[in-house]
């Protein structure tokens, strides 16, 4: 099993969308995948599937259950793609996030476990994860193969994205990707690449441009999902191609 | 592999002890010192040797140098050292069941 976090610097830089979109097309490869919600701060795949599960991942982390009673399986992908949803009720949310040491060292013994005891069933266990450098987005860091971190061409993004990784995956020695996305139409690679600067285009795997559709698409489908051909989608699938 | 022998078995020697230092050293000190917690955070700060064998005791809890060995890939004996000096900085306890020694957190 491979585990991949999907980090960024800045909130709002497209990693929900990617999270959801790689997790849809790895198990249309036939792949077994399970997706979770570790954006504890501001859960959004339970809003995103309608969906309210008896079970959080919080109920996991708080040891009120094991993790295979929290997920769910994504009905039109065969039992291929699973979903763990983190609970958006705001004594959850303060719960998660608490700054306390012990807390969240117990919580980081959960998440190894968790992870370790999935490993016989997925092939892919992609976290989405809290901007920035919180709890909920470096125990879920330290428990990933790799990470795929999610930028905008804003400056500020750029330079934090490049901060994060010299002085968390480098140090980590941890495998880390970048995606360029939100590009502005008519801007090529190349420019990107000079924008972006050293550190980071050496580690960019793919950008992917800003399409209104995305945005605009509401309710339950992916533009993966709903279509296949947009460039969008096939962003996603060379991104599937790199990390298998 | 006689020599490879007897340098692991000088090497559990040294370990042992130093162990016995240690366990003096426990015995004459008056003041106990509270554990602190290896949180990611934490984590990040620590050497990247450390940061192995912390990892693994977050997810075992319990375990001896061997058993957290099997998970780094490293040499027990070397293990060993890594984890004592955990226990020395105050990140794990330490205990002894017979011949085996144990490394472990405080259960809440
Ligand atoms: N390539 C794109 N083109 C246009 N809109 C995009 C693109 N990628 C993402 N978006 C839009 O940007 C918004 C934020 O995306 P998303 O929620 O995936 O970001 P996020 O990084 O998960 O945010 P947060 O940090 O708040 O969790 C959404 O409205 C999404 O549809
Ligand atoms: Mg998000």
């Amino acid at each position: 099993m491979k585990t991949i976090a999907i980090h960024s610097y800045r909130g709002g830089t497209g990693k929900t969308n990617i999270a959801l979109s790689m997790a849809e097309c790895l198990a249309q490869r036939e792949k077994q995948v399970c997706l979770m919600d570790f954006d504890l701060r501001a859960p959004s795949l339970g809003s995103f599937f309608g969906y309210k599960p008896s079970n959080y991942i919080n109920d996991f982390l708080e040891e009120r259950c094991g993790i295979e009673d929290l997920l769910v399986s994504v009905e039109e992908f065969n039992d291929r793609l699973f979903v763990g949803f983190a609970s958006s009720e705001i004594r959850d949310i303060k719960e998660a996030m608490k700054e306390d040491k012990k807390k969240q060292m117990k919580i980081l013994s959960k998440i190894l476990n968790g992870r370790d005891s999935l490993k016989d069933n997925m092939d892919y266990l992609i976290f989405d994860t809290t901007p920035g450098l919180r709890y909920s987005s470096t125990n879920v860091i330290l428990s990933s193969d790799l990470v795929l971190l999610v930028a905008t061409l804003d400056r500020s993004d750029l330079a934090g994205t490049k901060r994060m990784i010299e002085e968390i995956h480098e140090i980590l020695d941890m495998p880390h990707s970048v995606i360029i996305n939100k590009v502005p139409a008519g801007v090529s690679d190349e420019e990107v690449s000079k924008e972006v600067g050293d550190k980071l285009s050496q580690n960019m795997i793919c950008t992917i441009q800003c399409y209104c559709e995305v945005m605009s698409l509401r309710g339950r489908e992916t533009i993966f999902h709903h279509q296949p051909e947009h460039p969008f989608s096939r962003a996603i699938e060379e991104i599937a191609d790199k990390i298998s | 592999m006689e020599e490879e022998r007897m340098i692991e078995m000088i090497l559990e020697k040294m370990d042992r002890m130093l162990e016995l230092e240690e366990e003096i050293l426990e015995m004459v000190s008056i003041e106990r010192k509270e554990l602190k917690p290896l949180d990611a955070l934490t984590l990040l700060d620590l050497p990247d040797h450390l940061r192995k064998s912390a990892m693994v005791m977050n997810k075992l809890k319990e375990a001896t140098a061997k058993e957290v060995a099997d998970e780094t890939m490293r040499e027990r004996s070397i293990e060993s050292a890594y984890l004592n000096q955990l226990h020395r900085e105050n990140y794990l306890l330490k205990k002894r069941d017979g011949r085996k020694v144990i490394f472990y957190f405080p259960k809440e």
